[in-house]
């Protein structure tokens, strides 16, 4: 009896650990992203390329005339690699290199680095200037939420 | 010569402290006007780490005419590509900014002496308006102004048959940007002039040009999306530097003869106007980048190594390597202009119609180059470059030709390694 409940224990973490590979294989999906900004920003929504012109520095502006305060969360947070990926199509190296250009010859800085979701969240209520992506989990009402992306 | 390697050495430390003094007034005027804000100044840098090695004998290959020397045969060489950049960003309101950039790297002195790349006063009072002054660097194609920038490059470094026809792009001045949004872009308009202040040229081992103080204009018109953009760019400049070849002028005239003066002419260069045309395009969707460089410079003078030059670049990211591909190309007519003089008449006159043709030659620059490389982007913020080139040389003037008893055409591999950062 012992020898038969150890060989189904085997057999159920073989199992349990294909089922991983698997689903890491296929891509277990991201927590969508959306865009936000604050509640008197003057702003309901955006197009994603507002949102990108923001963020690529094409544009200063947001649509209401307030000057754009456009955050990112810093390093390779999984966060900023999907907000990217899912918006212009480009890793990270790619958008560091794009900044890098436009940094260096003085033309535009890129958006302003904060720790992680919840800074992002105090920023945002406290600068109505800002804007900046979260989790859509994370939303409450401290931020609008002006684009949601698709993954 | 002594006397000419003082006065050269006198006029580099007099630049070095001009331009230290700029970058100080700059920061005190900074510090002056944010006194009573607590300032967000931030401090960036990049850099490369490069090794380079070919076997061709009589040809030091380099990027550029700013570098005094390049990789010779045979010799794993560090200083070609390799470069330190910091950089300062000081905002001082919502719409003024400063900015300052030094960096080392080989020069034309074949030393590392930080130089001030930029040193700028820049105002954006609107969504569209920009206003800079101080120490810029022109930018007539995509990317013109970012050669030094090692990470911003899918290639090891940039094309050399179209960066390598000037020594800098730095100039004291101003410029004016106007952007407006169109469609889903944004068209950007850029007019700026000033004094240029590149230093020394070295054109050829015994052929240096210096461009400091030429006066410079141009400007360019610019249509970008979040996939591609397209450039059209102009600048005129009126090079105000010495004859280096006063001498030799002063001999061909007193020869008299038309001939004598057309040379004296061609060689001639002080007060004459040299305009530049390019046209470049980039294209990036998603994982494939996609580059193009065409320009056409044109001068009075045959003693300036100008005419078509183009470069193509095209890479395809999987995950984190970027294999690409690379093509340039240089191309100077050969116009020759001779004393009219016999050599077999006298010793004198075969040297001097030697001089006259080796600097002529000297100028000129017909090659091409094909690349293919890729990119390893290892972390954040640093890639690695692998990349091999075959180097076709008909005229040497962006390379160095340090011996050409070998024949004018030459073909030879260039391997290169380079690591990029930013930080």
């Amino acid at each position: 009896m012992r020898d038969l409940l150890s060989g189904v224990c085997h057999r159920s973490r073989a199992i349990l650990l294909v089922a991983a590979l698997f689903a890491s294989a296929a891509g277990v999906a991201a927590e969508p992203l959306v865009v936000v900004v604050n509640p008197a920003s003057g702003v309901e929504s955006m197009t994603r390329n507002e949102v990108a012109s923001v963020f690529m520095a094409r544009q200063r502006t947001l649509a209401s005339g307030v000057t754009a305060l456009p955050l990112d969360i810093a390093g390779n947070a999984p966060e900023r690699q999907q907000f990217y990926e899912s918006l212009v199509g480009k890793t990270l190296p790619e958008v560091n290199a794009y900044w890098a250009r436009l940094l260096f010859t003085g033309r535009a800085s890129p958006p302003q680095q904060v720790a992680d979701c919840a800074e992002v969240i105090a920023t945002v209520a406290a600068n109505k200037s800002a804007i900046a992506y979260i989790p859509k989990s994370r939303v409450d009402s401290r931020v609008r939420v002006v684009l949601e992306l698709a993954q | 010569m002594p006397v000419v390697l003082a006065h050269r050495f006198v006029a580099a430390h007099h630049r070095t402290r001009v331009t230290a003094a700029c970058a100080c007034a700059v920061l005190t005027f900074a510090t002056t006007v944010k006194a009573d804000d607590e300032p967000r100044v931030s401090v960036a840098g990049f850099g490369t780490l490069g090794a380079l090695y070919h076997t061709e004998q009589g040809i030091e290959y380099r990027r550029d005419p700013s570098q005094g020397r390049g990789a010779q045969a045979g010799t794993l060489d560090f200083g070609t590509d390799s470069r330190l950049g910091l950089q300062l960003n000081a905002p001082l309101s919502a719409s003024l900014e400063v900015m300052v950039q030094a960096e080392t790297k080989l020069t034309s002195d074949n030393d590392w002496t930080p130089e001030i790349n930029w040193a700028v006063l820049k105002y954006a009072p609107t969504d569209w308006l920009t206003l800079s002054v101080g120490r810029l660097n022109f930018d007539p194609f995509v990317g013109g102004n970012s050669r030094d920038i090692g990470y911003a490059w899918l290639t090891a470094r940039p094309p050399i048959e179209v960066f390598g026809s000037m020594n800098s792009q730095r100039f004291d001045g101003g410029e004016v940007v106007l952007s407006a949004a169109i469609g889903e872009g944004l068209l950007e308009t850029k007019v700026y002039g000033g004094e240029m202040t590149g230093g020394e040229a070295v054109v050829a081992p015994s052929f240096r040009i210096e461009f400091d103080g030429s006066e410079l204009i141009g400007g360019h018109i610019e249509y970008s999306t979040a996939l591609w953009s397209t450039r059209i760019g102009v600048s005129h400049g009126t090079i105000e530097s010495k004859n280096p070849s006063a001498d030799l002028i002063s001999a061909l005239r007193s020869i008299g003869t038309r001939q004598s003066f057309e040379s004296a002419k061609a060689l001639n260069i002080e007060g004459r106007h040299v305009t530049e045309a390019a046209l470049s395009a980039t294209y990036r969707p998603g994982p494939l980048q996609a580059e193009l460089i065409v320009s056409h410079a044109r001068s009075e003078k045959a003693a300036l190594p100008l005419g078509d030059r183009a470069a193509a670049i095209v890479g395809y990211r999987f995950h984190e390597l970027t294999p690409y591909a690379a093509f340039g190309i240089a191309s100077t007519e050969r116009t020759l202009y001779v004393t009219g003089i016999s050599s077999s008449s006298s010793p004198q006159a075969a040297g001097l119609n030697d001089a006259v043709e080796r600097i002529q030659r000297g100028a000129w620059a017909n090659q091409r180059s094909w690349g293919l490389g890729v990119r390893y982007d290892a972390r954040e913020k640093l890639a690695i470059k692998a990349q091999v080139d075959v180097v076709d040389l008909d005229d040497a003037s962006v390379v160095l030709e340090t011996d050409a008893s070998a024949g004018r055409e030459r073909t030879f591999p260039v391997f290169s390694l380079a690591v990029d950062f930013i930080f």
